[in-house]
């Protein structure tokens, strides 16, 4: 029992972080059907920004790492996707993919080599409850997770510009007859994106430790993914998806014979697969995804 | 008459180079129904979307009140006053029927008024207000129309643009529909209702257009249009609806 316990706590924490990834991908994606591969390069320059800050006091590191994302962010939408928002699907994806570049290559023109980061050392702890044994990151991450999701869906479900945004989710173009202002609604989509990508930044930074140009780049990669399972241009579906591929991942790591372990993420995406055999759609579809003006 | 709620003067509207209006002038006043018939493709959805911003017109202008509004977005057209009620009815499946009209009043700052025109919404649409939390989706073809035009209402419009309204209703849910097009008319508003069921528009309309390939064929009341051989013959059928 204690192992299953075990098994599960693991996959919701990988999972949380995962399902952070994939809200922050599918958030941007609702309102602007742009799936913004420049995701990674947010995480990033979040991590960067943990390098910089790290000698800060942990307050300060957060705040500033999620502020400096979130501006990132913002600066991505009014300057990069803004002027070719009404432009051809195709035109906004590789848009994205240039703009990934782009800020992969500055990163490594001003950091080169990788940078060692080592903040909030007291999460490293072993905490044992029950007999279960879980790191005081993995108890961080789930708490984080729980409070962003409680969080996002309250803004979603009870502010105006919270059932502003999934009506732009659900029908851009309808939305704005009704008044919503396009610039402001994606602005926002982008700013919680972006702050999301900063708080994956720190828990990664403080998990890996390590922080290079390629940081963030394989959790998009698998945060695109659950987008996909969950069902594209739903936020409750991408949040599904996130928490489905971690506790697969955690479970699969648990049961896999040792010699097979290093196969774990090729058994996953064979999974996705027939997932997505048997329902292209993804778990929990979108209701529309009405063309745009 | 007072002065026009919403004057067109020669618009063209596009779609990858190709016409589908073609100078194009209308005009409507507070208080009355101004029909627009025509069969499918003759413009009468593409003039709407012109109004509303979401397609506009590469040529002429549209005004309200006075204010030349051509070429603004959507989002600052309805804050000018105009809804649209769109083809098909467009509702927010996967919001609450609380929530499409929430967001159908984003453009009403103050919170008291917006909750005075809720109550008037569902004062003209009591089925709404019982059915507050349930997803649009779920609703019936003939609720899902009154919310429309509730979300619409909401607004706050001075000028409300309904195309097709009664398409795909039962018989008896557009007698109501139409009702309650008589009742806002009788509240001032200035409404433009785009439909292909000629009869019942003309019923309710104090004056018709009539859109044949992107152009307008007749512009009249309905008593003119019925005597109008070949029109009427056209649109009404040859036994004269009104006659």
């Amino acid at each position: 029992m204690q192992r299953v316990v075990q098994i599960v706590l693991d996959g919701v924490s990988l999972g949380g972080l995962y399902a952070l990834v994939t809200l922050g991908i599918a958030l941007v994606f609702g309102v602007m059907r742009l799936i913004n591969f420049a995701h990674a390069q947010l995480i990033m320059t979040g991590a960067y920004a943990t390098v910089l800050l790290q000698s800060q006091p942990s307050p300060v590191m957060v705040v500033g790492t999620v502020l400096a994302v979130v501006v990132l962010a913002l600066a991505m939408e009014r300057i990069a996707f803004r002027p070719i928002r009404n432009a051809d699907p195709t035109t906004l994806l590789v848009t994205s993919f240039a703009l990934s570049y782009l800020i992969q290559n500055v990163a490594i023109l001003i950091f080169g080599l990788p940078k060692s980061v080592n903040i909030l050392g007291q999460l490293d702890s072993p905490v044992v409850i029950g007999g279960v044994h879980l790191s005081g990151l993995d108890l961080t991450v789930i708490g984080i997770t729980i409070v962003l999701l409680v969080g996002l869906s309250l803004f979603l479900g009870r502010s105006r510009l919270g059932i502003q945004m999934r009506g732009a989710a659900e029908d851009f173009q309808m939305a704005r007859l009704m008044g919503v202002r396009a610039n402001r609604i994606i602005a926002v989509a982008f700013a919680i994106s972006g702050a999301f990508a900063g708080v994956v930044a720190v828990l990664l930074a403080v998990q890996v430790g390590v922080v290079t140009p390629s940081f963030g780049v394989e959790p998009v990669l698998i945060g695109f993914v659950a987008t996909v399972v969950g069902g594209m241009g739903s936020l409750f579906g991408a949040a599904v998806g996130g928490f489905s591929i971690g506790i697969l991942s955690a479970v699969l790591q648990s049961v896999l014979p040792f010699g097979v372990v290093p196969f774990r993420d090729a058994l996953v995406f064979s999974l996705v697969i027939v997932t997505l055999l048997i329902r292209p759609q993804g778990l929990l579809p979108s209701a529309s995804l009405r063309e745009r003006v | 008459m007072s002065e026009p709620a919403l004057t067109i003067e020669g618009i063209r509207v596009e779609y990858s180079g190709l016409p589908a209006v073609q100078d194009l002038s209308l005009q409507i006043f507070p208080g009355e129904i101004v029909g627009l018939i025509g069969p499918n493709g003759a413009g009468k959805s593409s003039t709407m979307w012109a109004i509303s911003g979401v397609h506009p017109p590469t040529r002429g202008t549209i005004c309200v009140a006075g204010f030349n509004i051509t070429g603004r977005r959507p989002e600052w057209i309805v804050n000018r006053g105009i809804a649209l009620v769109p083809e098909g009815r467009r509702i927010f499946n996967t919001l609450t029927v609380a929530e499409n009209l929430v967001l159908g009043a984003t453009t009403v700052r103050d919170r008291t008024s917006r909750a005075t025109d809720l109550d008037d919404a569902l004062e003209l649409f009591p089925v709404l207000r019982r059915c507050l939390k349930v997803p649009a989706g779920r609703l019936s073809g003939g609720e899902q129309q009154q919310l429309a035009i509730a979300r619409a209402l909401v607004a706050k419009p001075n000028i409300l643009l309904l195309d097709e309204p009664s398409l795909g209703l039962a018989p008896a849910v557009i007698d109501v529909l139409f009702e309650t097009l008589q009742t806002l008319r009788a509240r001032g508003l200035a409404l433009l209702l785009a439909e292909q069921n000629a009869a019942r528009t003309v019923e309710v309309s104090d004056r018709l257009y009539v859109l044949q390939g992107g152009v307008i064929r007749f512009s009249g009341s309905p008593t003119e249009l019925t005597r109008d051989a070949d029109l009427s013959g056209l649109y009404l059928g040859r036994s004269g609806l009104l006659s």
